[in-house]
């Protein structure tokens, strides 16, 4: 037997099958590839089909609503009789429009994965559009101020120096307010005490005679002007701050009001309290009503006041004890509160009778701006678009082109096997 | 003469050869007849364009086989040895242990050795077949002689040299 390999594979190769029959082939080859360009139209048709179907879907619902009021960036701002909770998957902006309120503490989500915590989502007044708004260099976990009439957003600006930002929500322009260089800032409030003008908290570390102790200092800022005032510190404005949107800033202690010029930082006005108020109060915009919930962990009730002589006897508000706080006098005789009973809901209280009359249920913890309060005007809600959630349509989509593509295996494998 | 009757025509009278090339590339019958009538299908579409089509057929026949090859090897398992063989005669027994040894080369290895030591193709025909670079189909040549006289008993070593790139097999 030969050992040279071509001899040996000739051998081998005798063994080969006897040659074809060419009957059927030449159809069996055309209708095969017919077949095959079938399938792969179908298959291509399916992936366009299923994208442009999410992406289309995607986008009916993530548009506006062709039936809702346009935006307005003036004129008097109408209160949604509902406000929702917003979907996650909201889109983004930063030139959001005049807000009517701001919800906080809102997760982004992004496909394919990932989140963004404590973001916030702005209501538009008119239009009522919900969207995440970008806010530029926010420092994580910054407060967020919405002016009274809607026009900016305040913020603590992320980086080595302190800075507040405000953007202007209906041009998206950032102002950069830098305040209280070369202090470790521990806690920080904001608060409009105008359009314009924004009354600014924050306290740091000191280590004084060996012993650790806060500084503390209050500012105001104006919007388009460099100029920081310092405020005189009462008691921090968080808790027991009297609000007032009108344009005076006032602070206050527990049993005392000071009414501040907010351009001078002068006292004006020295209001003593007959009770301690626990919780933000409000001043109307006369400066001679004080209204306040009582209660500091569960709704209570409301007391209201009139100032004589620099002294205010709180008395309460008949009815019943479910306020959790005032948020500002709507008029001479009523005031806009937060109700809670099982749910949350707005209501504008009349402070002789107690009668309240509901002008928005809450379904998120949201800030409105204080112009919307007074003279409150309310309009029929608009559904917020609820966008769909794209990691079970992209999971879905590969599951079927999956599927698809183990199909168009299984299909050649048996034709191997065959 | 239609595209249908020349390809009848070419089936009746190279799908002998065909075959003799996909059974050393499979290693039985029916393998061997359903690569040849697969890669006639898959010629059918573009017969008409195709001006030489024995080594467009070739070219589909040794891709298919090499596809075959990686969709069915998590169902087989190969051997670094030959299986002891029952008693035969000794030219069934060298021909039984050739397709076997063929059988263990990688399928690129195998289609090397097939078309340069069957079908006569030169390295530049092979590698133009294969797709690849004339050097990979001279390594690959290598690699599969070297393996094959490994597993051959009778392939000795000089027969490595009646195989060897010097004598190569004559141009067609």
């Amino acid at each position: 037997m030969t050992t040279q390999l071509p001899e040996r594979l000739r051998s081998l190769a005798d063994d080969a099958p006897g040659p074809l029959s060419p009957v059927g082939l030449w159809h069996a080859g055309r209708r095969r590839h017919r077949r095959r360009v079938v399938t792969a139209a179908a298959v291509v048709g399916a992936v366009v089909a299923l994208t442009a179907g999410a992406g289309f879907g995607d986008y009916r619902s993530r548009r506006p609503d062709p039936a809702a009021p346009p935006a307005t960036n003036s004129g008097p701002m109408a209160i949604p009789d509902r406000f929702y909770e917003p979907s996650p998957w909201l889109p983004s902006t930063s030139k959001p429009g005049r807000l009517v309120a701001v919800i906080e503490g809102v997760t982004q989500q992004h496909v394919p994965w990932g989140s963004s915590n404590d973001r916030v989502v702005g209501i538009a007044a008119g239009s009522q559009r919900y969207s995440f708004i970008d806010l530029p260099e926010r420092a994580s976990e910054s407060d967020v101020a919405l002016a009274p009439d809607g026009h900016h957003l305040a913020y603590w600006l992320d980086g080595p120096s302190n800075a507040v930002g405000v953007l202007d929500v209906t041009t998206g322009r950032l102002e950069r307010h830098p305040v209280l260089a070369g202090e470790h800032l521990l806690d920080e409030n904001l608060r409009w005490t105008g359009a314009s003008t924004l009354a600014v908290e924050a306290n740091w570390p000191v280590v004084k005679h060996a012993e650790n102790t806060f500084g503390e200092e209050a500012l105001a800022l104006t919007l388009g002007s460099p100029r920081v005032h310092s405020l005189p510190l009462g008691t921090a404005f968080g808790d027991g701050a009297v609000a007032q949107p009108s344009g005076l800033a006032i602070m206050a202690s527990q049993r005392a009001v000071d009414v501040l010029d907010p351009d001078t930082g002068r006292i004006i006005q020295h209001i003593s309290l007959s009770r301690r108020l626990p919780r933000t109060a409000a001043l109307d915009a006369s400066a001679t009503r004080i209204a306040s919930a009582l209660e500091t962990n569960r709704p209570g009730a409301l007391v209201v006041g009139r100032v004589r002589h620099g002294h205010v006897d709180l008395a309460p508000v008949p009815g019943d004890r479910t306020y959790a706080a005032v948020l500002g006098w709507a008029d001479a005789s009523h005031v806009v509160a937060d109700r809670t009973t099982g749910h949350v809901e707005l209501v504008r209280v009349d402070v002789k009778s107690g009668r309240f009359q509901t002008l928005s249920r809450l379904d998120a913890a949201v800030e409105i701006a204080g112009e919307a309060l007074q003279h409150p005007v309310v309009a029929p809600s608009v559904v917020p678009p609820r966008p769909w959630n794209r990691r079970p349509i992209l999971a879905w989509s590969m599951v079927a082109l999956a599927l698809l593509g183990w199909g168009v295996f299984l299909v050649r494998f048996s034709r191997v096997r065959r | 003469m239609s595209a249908a009757d020349d390809f009848e025509e070419f089936v009746v009278a190279r799908s002998g050869a065909l075959l003799r090339t996909a059974y050393l590339l499979t290693g039985n019958h029916q393998d061997a007849e359903d690569l040849v009538q697969t890669a006639l299908l898959k010629a059918v579409p573009r017969w008409g364009r195709v001006r030489e089509h024995e080594p467009y057929v070739r070219r589909i026949l040794v891709h298919e086989s090499v596809s075959r090859w990686r969709r069915r090897r998590w169902r087989e398992t190969s051997t670094e040895s030959l299986p002891e063989l029952a008693a035969r005669s000794s030219d069934v027994d060298a021909r039984l242990v050739l397709r076997q040894a063929l059988g263990m080369l990688a399928p690129r290895q195998r289609a090397v050795i097939v078309l340069r030591y069957l079908d006569d193709l030169t390295e530049a025909q092979t590698a133009d077949v294969l797709g690849v670079s004339v050097g990979t189909v001279k390594s690959q040549s290598r690699d599969a002689l070297a393996r094959l006289r490994g597993l051959v008993p009778g392939l000795d070593g000089d027969a490595g040299a009646d195989i060897s790139d010097a004598a190569a097999p004559r141009q067609r």
